[in-house]
């Protein structure tokens, strides 16, 4: 009787022990460096986050040789070699082979990488690049004028270039070092076109070579490190290239990048400190690394955010969407921090424009429409609409009903009559091609780039804000036009500015709720002169990097 | 026992038809063009129709099934789009990853899953037999996941003692190997290490209490003889089938273990291709699979027959 209860006793205490220590195992998770959780957003820090007095002497001491970089990557790429078509991660992960002929300063202006001079002359309709000497592609085959020639064609071939060489009539090898690029007409995107998106100098030899479906597994270009294997389902590593054409460069042995399917899975090889940075980590995980304290890196000012709103579209003058006051009372209806805090998940900032503050398309000028439900009933009784008088429709995906049934909420609170529609691609159809009365006021997802504007004010706009106003009259279309068109970067900047100024406010088209980051990386703290997200979303600066410890 | 391996063997045969149909129209369920569903709609119609083409789908269904299956008995498993790599190549490339890792977890699970029995057994009502068989009830209940997100949590995010990912092939570099094979071996071989447990516990209880083990007791033999030699080999019988379902595991590998640990074997290499639409690598490792399992079947049949000659009578 008595062993009997001793052998319970113990599986007692066996079970608490287990139980203890899962406990203890989950509860210590916290304990990771520099848990203050003091770390604000759409900051890039530089420097250790933990504190430790190492890393300040080794900051002070310059960048030490050696050392591999492991980051831990939330995919499998299939692209890596021929970038351009690829979209953000291929490019971001080819970066430490693949350079460009150009990169973005700080204020988003384009200045010459592998081409050391970039000589752009609207006057006379073209561009001229001066490439770096000496520089070799990592086959060994030179990298020229003629090389520059060879990857652009090898883009247009592909149909991946169209898009970006639609004002281009020619270009050439002037020189050895020398290429001129002859317009058709100026627009203010040419150098970035030609220098940035199909600026990625693959090797033509390996093209040629492996032919289109090969280059995709094969990252040969002139950067500081030269890919050494590949595996499509493991990662990437590369070594260092003894013979990178900026002397004393690269400093690190090696840049590993290990592909993981399960964030858990990357998030422990980040914590285990096995990978020093961690990519594209999703809200949740953003929000556990931040709160325990690692290194955000995510420079909203560059990046471009996703901007979710809601559009008015309006080919109906009897709608009250086409009045002006009703779009204000909507915009002011709106608890767009409260929409930011429930719907993007912690990671997300208001912003009352299509452009994200301390970007080059942010107006300081523009205050938009701040959440003021007094101000909304006023708008609407200015319209002539008494409390529940005004009708409107949101259209809506099925999966978006929640953010659906939060604005209609506030709308009603405000005196509107909300009803809700989930045919978004009726909607869509119907406004082409028809010369029926409609309206639309939808929700859109978009990035916070210049180049979006057109879907909204672009000569004809593409789709949200067709017809509402009279764009010719307003003089949005000739706003736009100078910017895409603009000489100078003060051009341009002076007619977004405009742009902004009249689109958001004077006209109210549409409704900015809330950005969310279009990428953020994270760093234990021991990786310097990284250069992410500080000027652009796929930017970063493998030759400069080097490990603190 | 002749007539029985045949038997057997024309089983097998005709489930591995059956699964390689419904491997086969696995694609042909799948709604709009299974090209575009791989590749992405941004492909040019030339390279899809090069696809199409390639994976025959142009020709009819019957056609179809058939030439797929001419192919994969002449050994050719096609070619994965997403991996850009034959599937015989992918799979000969993985397999060694699964197979170490399941093989070691499977030589864990049962020689320690024997051992704890045969002591369990053998000191029954003891504190020890109560201490081992909670923990054995504690290894079945608890899920691998969990199992492998508390291992990565104490041993490498606390204690920083083992990797949290990867896998090293031994004979590349042996101790990083074995350092980055401890914990998803622990992972993976925890359950199986208290299923045999109860097992061999629950058979060897059986045995003990036989005569022939009494008699040998009363003729003086000494007690580790008797055990070992009348009591162990005796109730290894039902521990056999068991370990026929482990080597299947071992070759199947632990889809779960693997996306945790981050360890590219087949386990993981099906995940990518459910994930990626990738249709050939689904369906050849499918039947892959499926031939592996029905062969260890077999050959498990055939051990047991051997082992037990009731079975070849019945």
């Amino acid at each position: 009787m008595k062993k009997r209860k001793c052998n319970r006793l113990l599986t007692l205490l066996l079970a608490c022990m287990l139980v203890l220590s899962t406990l203890a195992a989950c509860g210590a998770e916290n304990d990771t460096p520099g848990s203050d959780g003091q770390q604000s957003d759409n900051t890039q820090q530089s420097g250790a986050q933990q504190g430790d007095g190492q890393s300040g002497e080794a900051e002070a001491e310059g960048p030490r040789m050696g050392g591999v970089l492991t980051i831990a990557f939330p995919a499998q790429l299939t692209n890596i070699g021929f970038p351009i078509v690829g979209g953000v991660q291929p490019l971001w992960a080819s970066k430490p082979a693949i350079e460009m002929l150009g990169r973005y300063d700080e204020n988003g202006q384009v200045y010459g990488w592998l081409a050391k001079e970039i000589l752009p002359d609207p006057d006379n309709l073209q561009v001229v690049l001066k490439l770096q000497e000496g520089v070799k592609y990592h086959d060994g085959t030179a990298f020229n004028a003629q090389a520059v020639c060879d990857v652009w064609q090898i883009f247009i071939d592909n149909g991946s270039a169209s898009a970006y060489f639609g004002n281009i009539e020619s270009f050439q090898a002037t020189g050895e070092y020398e290429v001129t690029v002859k317009l058709t007409d100026w627009r203010s995107s040419t150098v970035s076109n030609l220098c940035i998106e199909c600026g990625t100098m693959i090797s033509p030899t390996e093209y040629n070579r492996l032919g289109l479906e090969g280059i995709y597994t094969s990252v040969v270009g002139t950067g500081p490190y030269v890919m050494d294997s590949y595996d499509i389902a493991e990662g990437i590593k590369y070594v260092r290239n003894d013979d990178y054409w900026i002397e004393g460069q690269p400093y690190l042995d090696g840049i590993d990048i290990i592909f993981y399917t399960e964030e858990n899975t990357g998030e422990s090889i980040f914590r285990t400190g096995e990978a020093q940075m961690i990519f594209g980590t999703s809200a949740s995980l953003t929000n556990r690394l931040s709160r325990d304290g690692f290194e955000k890196i995510c420079n909203n000012a560059c990046i471009s955010p996703t901007m979710t709103g809601i559009y008015f579209a309006s080919g109906n003058e009897d709608d009250p969407i086409s009045k002006l006051e009703v779009r204000q009372a909507f915009s002011y209806a709106l608890d767009k921090q409260a929409l930011c805090d429930t719907f993007a998940e912690g990671i997300g900032f208001v912003s009352e424009q299509l452009a994200v503050p301390g970007s080059k398309e942010y107006n300081e000028a523009v205050a938009g429409y701040p959440y003021d439900v007094e101000k909304a009933k006023e708008k609407l009784r200015e319209a002539g609409y008494e409390e529940g008088e005004c009708v409107i429709t949101i259209y809506y995906q099925p999966a978006n009903e929640d953010m659906f049934v939060a604005v209609k909420g506030m709308l009603e609170a405000a005196g509107f009559q909300v009803e809700g529609d989930t045919r978004t691609g009726d909607v869509s159809r119907n406004m082409y091609g028809t010369t029926d009365p409609w309206t639309c006021c939808a929700f859109f997802w978009a990035p916070t780039t210049v180049e979006t504007w057109h879907l909204f004010f672009g000569n004809p706009p593409v789709v949200y804000a067709i017809d509402t106003i009279d764009m010719e009259e307003a003089g949005i279309f000739e706003c736009y036009d100078k910017c895409l068109t603009a000489r100078t970067a003060e051009e341009q900047h002076e007619a977004m500015m405009e742009l902004q100024r009249l689109a958001t406010e004077e006209y109210c088209l549409y409704t900015p709720l809330y950005d969310t980051p279009a990428l953020i990386n994270f760093s234990n703290g021991t990786v310097r002169d990284h250069g992410m997200a500080e000027t652009w979303l796929c930017e970063w600066t493998p030759e400069a990097i080097w490990l603190s410890e | 026992m002749g007539r029985f391996i045949f038997k057997r063997f024309l089983q097998t045969v005709l489930i591995l038809l059956l699964v390689s149909v419904l491997a086969f129209a696995l694609i042909q369920f799948i709604p709009g063009d299974p090209v575009y569903i791989m590749l992405g709609e941004n492909i040019s119609k030339e390279y899809h129709d090069t696809v199409y083409k390639n994976m025959g789908l142009d020709k009819p269904l019957i056609q179809q099934y058939f030439s797929w299956l001419g192919k994969m008995l002449r050994g050719d498993m096609g070619y994965s789009y997403h991996f850009n790599k034959n599937v015989n190549e992918l799979i000969a490339s993985r397999l060694p990853v699964t197979l170490i890792l399941g093989v070691v977890s499977a030589v864990v699970s049962i020689v320690l899953g024997i051992l704890f029995g045969a002591i369990t057994a053998v000191k029954r009502g003891t504190l020890t037999d109560t201490v081992i068989t909670v923990l054995a009830n504690i290894g079945l209940a608890t899920p691998n996941f969990w199992i492998a997100v508390l291992l990565v949590l104490v041993f490498s995010i606390q204690l920083k003692w083992l990797p949290s990912y990867g896998f090293t092939l031994p004979w590349v570099d042996f101790g990083k190997s074995i350092r980055q094979m401890i914990l998803p071996v622990i992972c993976m071989s925890l359950g199986g290490v208290a299923s045999y447990t109860r097992q061999m516990r629950s058979s060897m209880l059986e045995v003990i209490h036989q005569d022939y083990v009494r008699t040998a007791r009363s003729k003086g033999l000494p007690e580790g003889k008797v055990l070992w030699r009348y009591a162990i080999k005796n109730s290894l019988i039902p521990i056999l089938t068991m370990a026929g379902t482990t080597l299947r595991g071992c070759i199947g590998g632990s889809a779960i273990v693997e996306t945790m640990f981050n360890i590219v074997g087949m386990g993981q290499i099906m995940v990518i291709a459910i994930n990626f639409c990738d249709y050939q690598l689904l369906q050849s490792s499918l039947l892959f699979m499926a031939a592996i399992t029905c062969l260890c079947n077999l050959l498990v049949d055939i051990a047991y027959a051997y082992a037990d000659p009731r079975i070849r009578l019945e």
